[in-house]
């Protein structure tokens, strides 16, 4: 029984200094990104946007949009992307063995014709190219049709081979772009053209929004918690987490939902990897381990606005499947590029970002089950002081709090795109909603994904088809730091 | 006879200065603050001159000019797109969609208006020639 | 019990401060729907007396202006913003008008001492008013915020630089883009040099010799954009001997925008396998654009070039050259050898599709 006792003493006190350091990540994150975010907010309107717009030099960008099963949402994305406030661009549609109408809609809102393209190799792509075809009209639309590899990454890749842009931009299907987003995107590419290789952009929940010909009309709040929940942790994790990681030199995700990539280094690095579930994470994390091994002055780095709106899932069944997904993404990344872990020749990147991402994101769910099993189990041995363990628990659960309240109040200083005053009740609702019951299903998940990983066992959660729901588990990989 | 002209812009000032000067050149003028519901009155008013702004919500100037051009009974409409896309692709997008002119943002409110006036010369000089469009 | 007592004022620390930022985010949001309502009433009551007055002022009659704003009118605030928003949207007369408007309220002379604010913004926003008015009398400090310690105002400095078309700046505004520390970057400059239109080349031809590489390279691009037709001769020369490749790359580029057949010549040089693979592409394009025949052998023999992207470039630029360009890509399809693929691919797209993809 002694040997017991200790152990669970000595494991609240390690759970006790990893969350006191975690906390104090957390605090310093926030102020780096709140510094950040509000100084944008504030530049707006001397940015020289429209100068940018109509300059012939602003470099092109091919748009990238894998699409498989797309039907509902592929012309609302066409349409979006087409009329989109920027001077140069193309849009690619990688139509990956589709077995709907989703061609047959392009081909008939496009007038499209087949050419014969030349399609080079330049990054693998395991299902076969089967045509390309181009708008009649001359509408910078392109189309390719592949037979389906398996990946959301081979599709990417296939669109790779086929684009001719400077910059190219990665989209979903089913997000939708804020008119401006691109501009504002390509900024640090145009003020920075040596340095500059990826940009990430905001992505935010675009369920219960209100769409109108691929145009965000009004940001709404959805109507069912598991939504709303997301929606904070989407802000908490792009306008706190991702921010502060850019500003600090550690940014190891450029969601796969709107990134932006310097066209040439992506396919010096080889494209995306058609193997791994979490090609976005597993991109990033390869441009730093390649670029840095190189000439070492790169910079990848986010904007916080404006952003691209996106589906999420709706169902506690779908959010399950994504979470396990990219916590298995998040620990296979991980171990795939241990050797840059704590490495200092990978600067912020080896010594502060990815044992951040290991200690806290990857393992931390463990801690957090494994902590709360321990506590409970030292209360009924009465180890622990029943009064000290609540007042840990309210410790710990009000500083979650916080971290999410400021995210809010953060959005709300600077960009306040939900107009409604009740959509501030509702989100703040959302905040104590999380950390009752979400937060440790959550954590569930991430631990389920994360053995899964270490057990190498392939894809056992996730059904192969779309089910045809607004948002699913195939679509791109977004680890929610 | 009075020519009756649309300005179709989503900016609220240029709008309106654009309407004003038509105003005060003898125009009968309407307007509309984005590309579906200025397609609309296109084909309500069948006004003589449109001047339509590219980057606009909804639709774009663009795929406003190419479904009015895809209308036999508006082909005598003449369209001056107005855009801050400067580059010479893009001008010849603007041409292939069936404007008449076209104006490069920021303009001179007065270049404008002798541009309209041109086009509208053009237009009653050689009637059959926007009819084939 | 040091830690219980730790614990606890923790727990009400931090409740305090998600309590405080709660409320501070409402009270934000309601003192910001409460100002925008404020100011939207303001802009609708004036917006409409103003525009109407600018489209009907006669812009020849400078002494007659301002029949909106009486002396000491309470929204003189709002009607210079109003048409500190319209400036950069017009050209010409109209934008004179304002600019006299606003030179008379003393709007823009309160602009030229704001660009010595401490803070950044007011900077900024300063010189974007006086480059917007193109008022002269705001040069010295403009010029003078190109060195300014904050990119954004820097940015904003050469911005309006540029849109006051003031060539006597451009020796600044090269000097602020070559800067070691603080400099501009190139896509500003190139904006702001182009806006200075034309009448810039000749100051612009004479950098070329004696700048850096990276101005070589930007001072090529806007001679293309520009059209300056005088150029010619000097990027034909920074074409064929510059020592560094993007130099001759953006020559390339703007030779093929000017369009002189002189410049036939080096660009069928530059085609060379030997040279850098973003020169050949760039050499096939502007062959494609000056249109002249006699490039198209070379450029069917680009078309076997073992970089797909310098073929394509080669098959899309033969497409351009008429009838003779056209046999040599239907020679080129018959034999793999000779660059099938890119061939094929650039008559099918000039065939299927009218107008022209972009490249």
């Amino acid at each position: 029984m002694i040997p017991l006792r200790g152990f669970l003493a000595g494991f609240d006190h390690f759970v006790l200094v990893y969350f006191l350091v975690l906390s104090g990540l957390y605090l310093l994150l926030t102020v780096l990104a709140s510094i950040d975010v509000l100084r944008a907010a504030r530049s707006a309107g001397v940015d020289g946007q429209d100068d940018l717009f109509a300059h012939p030099l602003t470099p092109g960008i091919s748009v990238i949009v894998p699409a498989r099963n797309e039907a509902l949402s592929i012309l609302a994305c066409a349409r979006g992307v087409l009329s989109l406030r920027y001077p140069e661009l193309e849009l690619i549609i990688v139509d990956d063995g589709s077995t709907d109408d989703t061609f047959a809609l392009v081909e008939a809102a496009y007038s499209l014709v087949e050419v014969r393209r030349f399609v080079a190799g330049d990054v693998p792509v395991v299902g076969t190219v089967r045509s390309v075809h181009v708008a009649r009209t001359g509408t910078p639309v392109l189309v390719v049709r592949k037979d389906h590899g398996g990946t959301r990454a081979d599709a990417l890749n296939a669109g790779l081979n086929v684009a001719t842009k400077t910059i190219v931009c990665f989209l979903d299907a089913d997000s939708v772009l804020d008119e401006r987003a691109l501009l504002s995107a390509v900024k640090p590419f145009v003020d920075d053209p040596e340095g500059v290789v990826g940009v990430g952009g905001v992505v935010r929940v675009a369920n219960g929004c209100a769409f109108e010909a691929g145009r965000l009309v009004s940001p709404e709040m959805p109507s069912s918690w598991i939504e709303r929940i997301q929606i904070v942790e989407y802000l908490r994790s792009f306008l706190l987490g991702r921010t502060a990681w850019s500003k600090l030199g550690g940014l190891m995700i450029i969601s796969g939902a709107f990134g932006l990539f310097r066209l040439e280094t992506v396919i010096d690095v080889g494209g995306f990897d058609v193997d791994s579930i979490a090609e976005d994470f597993e991109l990033v994390a390869r441009l730093h381990h390649r670029l840095r091994a190189g000439h070492g002055k790169y910079r990848i780095v986010c904007i916080p606005e404006p952003a691209a709106w996106t589906e999420v899932p709706a169902t506690l069944g779908s959010l399950a499947s994504q979470r396990k997904r990219w916590a298995r993404g998040l620990a296979e990344t991980l171990f795939k590029y241990r050797r840059m872990t704590g490495n200092p020749r990978h600067g912020v990147v080896g010594i502060v970002a990815l044992p951040y991402y290991l200690a806290f994101e990857c393992l931390g769910a463990f801690v957090e089950l494994t902590g709360s099993l321990a506590l409970s189990l030292g209360l009924a041995l009465g180890v622990v002081d029943v009064q000290l363990a609540l007042l840990v628990a309210a410790v710990a659960f009000s500083y979650a709090m916080l971290l999410s309240v400021a995210a809010l109040a953060l959005e709300e200083f600077s960009f306040h795109r939900y107009p409604r005053t009740a959509d501030l009740a509702k989100t703040l609702g959302a905040v104590l909603l999380e950390n009752v019951g979400f937060r440790q299903l959550h954590a569930w998940w991430r631990v389920q994904g994360t053995i899964a990983a270490i057990r190498g066992n392939t894809h056992a959660w996730e059904s192969p088809e779309r089910t045809g729901s607004s948002a699913d588990s195939a679509r791109s990989g977004t680890p929610v730091s | 006879m009075t020519d009756t002209a649309l300005v179709i812009d989503d900016d609220d000032d240029l709008r309106a200065l654009l309407s004003f000067k038509l105003l005060h050149s003898g125009f009968e003028v309407h307007s509309e603050a984005d590309g579906e519901t200025g397609l609309a009155a296109i084909e309500q008013l069948r006004p003589d001159i449109v001047l339509l702004d590219w980057m606009m919500p909804r639709l774009t100037g663009l795929e406003v000019c190419e479904r009015l051009r895809s209308v036999p009974e508006l082909a005598t409409t003449s369209v001056i797109l107005l855009t801050a896309k400067a580059q010479e692709l893009d001008i010849e997008r603007g041409f292939a969609a069936g404007a008449d002119d076209y104006l490069i943002k920021p303009f001179s409110p007065r270049e404008l208006m002798t541009r309209v006036q041109a086009v509208l010369a053009r237009a009653r000089r050689e009637p059959w020639k926007s009819a084939t469009f | 019990m040091e830690i219980r007592h730790l614990l606890t004022v923790s727990v009400l620390v931090l409740t305090t401060l998600a309590v405080g930022l709660s409320v501070a985010s409402t009270l934000v949001r309601a003192w910001r729907a409460s100002a925008a309502r404020r100011r939207d009433v303001q802009l609708t009551a004036i917006r409409p007396q103003v525009l109407e007055w600018l489209a009907t002022v006669d812009p020849h009659n400078r002494q007659v202006l301002d029949p909106t704003a009486r002396p000491g009118r309470s929204d003189a605030r709002s009607v210079e913003e109003l048409i500190g928003g319209l400036l950069p949207k017009l050209r010409g007369d109209d934008r004179a008008v304002l600019t006299t408007f606003l030179e008379r309220t003393g709007a823009l002379e309160r602009a030229r001492l704001r660009m010595y604010s401490r803070r950044r913004l007011v900077r900024a926003r300063a010189a974007t008013l006086v480059g917007a008015a193109a008022w002269r009398r705001g040069l010295p400090e403009v010029v003078w915020l190109l060195r300014d310690p904050d990119p954004e105002v820097r940015s904003a400095a050469a911005r309006a630089l540029g849109r006051m078309g003031a060539p006597d700046a451009i020796p600044y505004l090269l000097g602020a883009f070559e800067a070691p520390r603080h400099s501009i970057s190139a896509s500003v400059v190139g904006i702001a040099l182009l806006h200075l239109g034309p009448a810039s080349a000749p100051e612009l031809i004479r950098t070329l010799r004696a700048a850096p590489a990276a101005t070589r390279t930007l001072v090529a691009e806007t001679l293309g954009l520009m059209g300056a037709t005088q150029a010619s001769n000097p990027l034909c020369h920074q074409l064929r001997t510059d020592t560094e490749a993007e130099p001759r790359t953006a020559a390339a580029h703007a030779l093929g925008r000017i369009g002189g057949r002189d410049a036939v010549g080096p660009l069928v040089a530059a085609l060379d396998r030997r040279q850098p693979p973003a020169l050949r592409i760039a050499a096939a394009h502007a062959l494609g654009s000056i249109g002249d025949p006699t490039a198209i052998d070379d450029l069917a023999l680009t078309m076997t070039d073992p970089n797909h992207r310098v073929a394509r470039a080669a098959a899309r630029a033969l497409a351009a050259l008429g009838p003779g360009g056209r046999r040599s890509l239907e020679h080129a399809t018959t034999v793999i050898e000779l660059g099938r693929p890119s061939a094929l691919e650039a008559l099918d797209l000039s065939d299927r599709v009218r107008p022209m993809v972009a490249r």
